[in-house]
């Protein structure tokens, strides 16, 4: 019964969302979306984070310095 | 009595339209919209897509300026298009550059919660050689776990043609002309050649997605689907198709082909002196004619167009080849041009009026008038390897504009010797005298110079009548 509930009141609420998308979206499209996002997420996921390390790197030089003068300030 | 008027293609979104009143063109924004316009406005996203030039920028009008003010929540004027192109007549690049322009607003978008609500070509114009999106009622809020509605309209209208362009031939750019609403994924599929299939973006994006399509075509029971689909796509998932999309069209080329044109300034008859000199007289012209906009017609890479945009003139340069245009382009890109606009049009068969009632995209001659037509080095071209007769290409120009500059390219010119020998010359009438007698009955021939190291006359007219179009 309560599964029954939610499920109707999830659905109500997904019916009021993309009141703006007029144009047809396409159920195949949205299908193969739902399939590349999961291929993908994983890959762009890597993408990032190697985009996180480099910059982590490329950083690490200066963070030494002002390290040492806070240390030779005290 | 109203004059405001709809435009003719501006009727698929409820959330409201351009209409023109005196020449002026408004967008009325309706009630429906309002909570995306304050989101657009008021997130900072609108001034961010502005500042970086992707959305045309545009100013709040009084509310009583509406077309229907019971629909209308707010009346806005948005920044004019010098001239409205279509993607059927821009080049590789220029589609491309549309594309990505694309794919940079939807992920701007995105980091306010904001999404694309449509991906259309036609949403994008160029204005000094970059490309803008014009439509401001694009954007509506994003709800994690739907996925993009504009998807499959954002591979139809910008990945297909793409692919096919850089595929299978350069002439694919046309297709788009026949399909209103992009190219069908599942021609696309059928025309792109197997190892496109080893290419994943295309295989995933362009031939899945096509299969995708034809199974869920019939889908009739949705209910229950519909609830996995609005959860199906996390915003990182979003984020990583746009990326998908973005990558695969960004290495998407186009070899640029060696045809009859692209070597063409250092195959023509001129000297660089007689060159120079031949370029100063036309710009004289030009500045004579007090031209606000000229069409350069046969412009090639764009040369003579730059004659007029250099001084601040809205210049179009429309050339029968690919490969001039694309390289004018990417000559604007480079060199950050403004006022100038290289586009693909076939003189002998201009774009048409196309779409519902063929009058949603305008024929090129709707698209005018222009203060001046620039006709250098054509006319040969249209005459003797069309066929045409001098009076209905004089009346063909003058529905186009104002004033023409044109070179009248005599039969003694190496350049004629060409198109003549292979066929039987029975262009009798093809002189000095036929010329300026047929041309004399549309126009007024104003000046007259001869060109330097040359058997061709330089002349500058204006049309006699004003109310010209073709028929008459």
């Amino acid at each position: 019964m309560i599964e029954k509930i939610s499920i109707f009141l999830i659905f109500a609420v997904l019916v009021g969302r993309t009141a703006h998308a007029y144009i047809d979206p396409g159920t195949g499209s949205m299908m193969i979306q739902i399939i590349s996002a999961f291929l993908l997420t994983g890959i762009f996921t890597m993408k990032l984070w190697v985009k996180n390390v480099k910059h982590f790197f490329t950083k690490k030089p200066k963070d030494t310095i002002n390290n040492e003068q806070q240390e030779s300030s005290k | 009595m109203s004059s405001k008027k709809v435009l003719n293609s501006s009727f698929r979104d409820p959330s409201g339209f351009i209409f023109s009143e005196n020449s002026v063109l408004y967008r009325q924004i309706n009630n429906s919209y309002s909570n995306d316009y304050g989101l657009l406005m008021g997130s900072g996203l609108y001034k961010e897509l502005v500042d970086k030039n992707l959305l045309i920028s545009h100013k709040e009008v009084e509310i009583s300026k509406a077309l229907d003010t019971s629909l209308a929540y707010k009346v806005i004027q948005p920044d004019l298009v010098p001239f409205i192109s279509y993607p059927y007549e821009w080049s590789f690049s220029m589609l491309k550059d549309a594309a990505l322009a694309t794919l940079e607003i939807q992920k701007t978008a995105l980091k306010q919660g904001v999404i694309l609500k449509d991906a259309s070509a036609y949403n994008i114009q160029f204005i000094n050689a970059k490309p803008i999106l014009i439509d401001t009622l694009s954007f509506e809020k994003y709800e994690e776990g739907v996925p993009w509605v504009a998807y499959q309209q954002f591979c139809r209208h910008f990945l297909a043609p793409l692919s096919l362009m850089s595929f299978v031939n350069i002439e694919f750019g046309k297709l788009s002309k026949l399909y209103m609403d992009g190219i069908p994924l599942d021609l696309a599929s059928k025309i792109l050649p197997l190892s496109t299939r080893l290419n994943p973006g295309i295989l995933m994006h362009v031939h899945l997605h096509a299969q995708s399509q034809t199974k869920h075509a019939n889908d009739a029971s949705k209910q229950e689907k519909n609830l996995e689909i609005n959860r199906g796509v996390s915003k990182v998932g979003m984020l990583s198709i746009i990326d998908s999309l973005q990558s695969t069209i960004e290495k998407l080329a186009w070899k640029l082909p060696n045809t009859e044109w692209g070597d063409y300034y250092s195959i023509t008859n001129y000297t660089d002196d007689a060159m120079q000199k031949k370029e100063n007289q036309v710009e004289e012209l030009i500045l004579a004619s007090k031209a606000k906009s000229v069409w350069d017609m046969g412009a090639n890479s764009g040369r003579f167009s730059r004659l007029a945009s250099k001084h601040g003139i809205s210049t179009v340069a429309f050339d029968i080849d690919p490969v001039a245009v694309e390289l004018n382009y990417l000559s604007c890109k480079k060199n950050k041009e403004e006022n100038l606009l290289p586009l693909i049009q076939d003189l002998t068969n201009p774009s048409g009026d196309i779409g519902f009632a063929n009058s949603e995209r305008d024929s090129l001659l709707n698209r005018g008038l222009v203060d001046t037509v620039l006709a250098l080095a054509l006319i040969h071209h249209l005459a003797i390897s069309n066929n045409l007769p001098f009076d209905k290409i004089a009346r063909f120009f003058a529905a186009c504009g104002e004033y023409l500059i044109i070179e009248f390219v005599p039969k003694s010119d190496s350049q004629v010797k060409i198109l003549l020998a292979s066929r039987k010359d029975i262009f009798d009438n093809y002189t000095f005298e036929g010329f300026e007698k047929a041309f004399g009955e549309i126009y007024d021939i104003e000046q007259k110079k001869p060109i330097q190291n040359s058997d061709r006359i330089l002349y500058l007219m204006k049309r006699k009548n004003n109310n010209v179009d073709f028929e008459n």
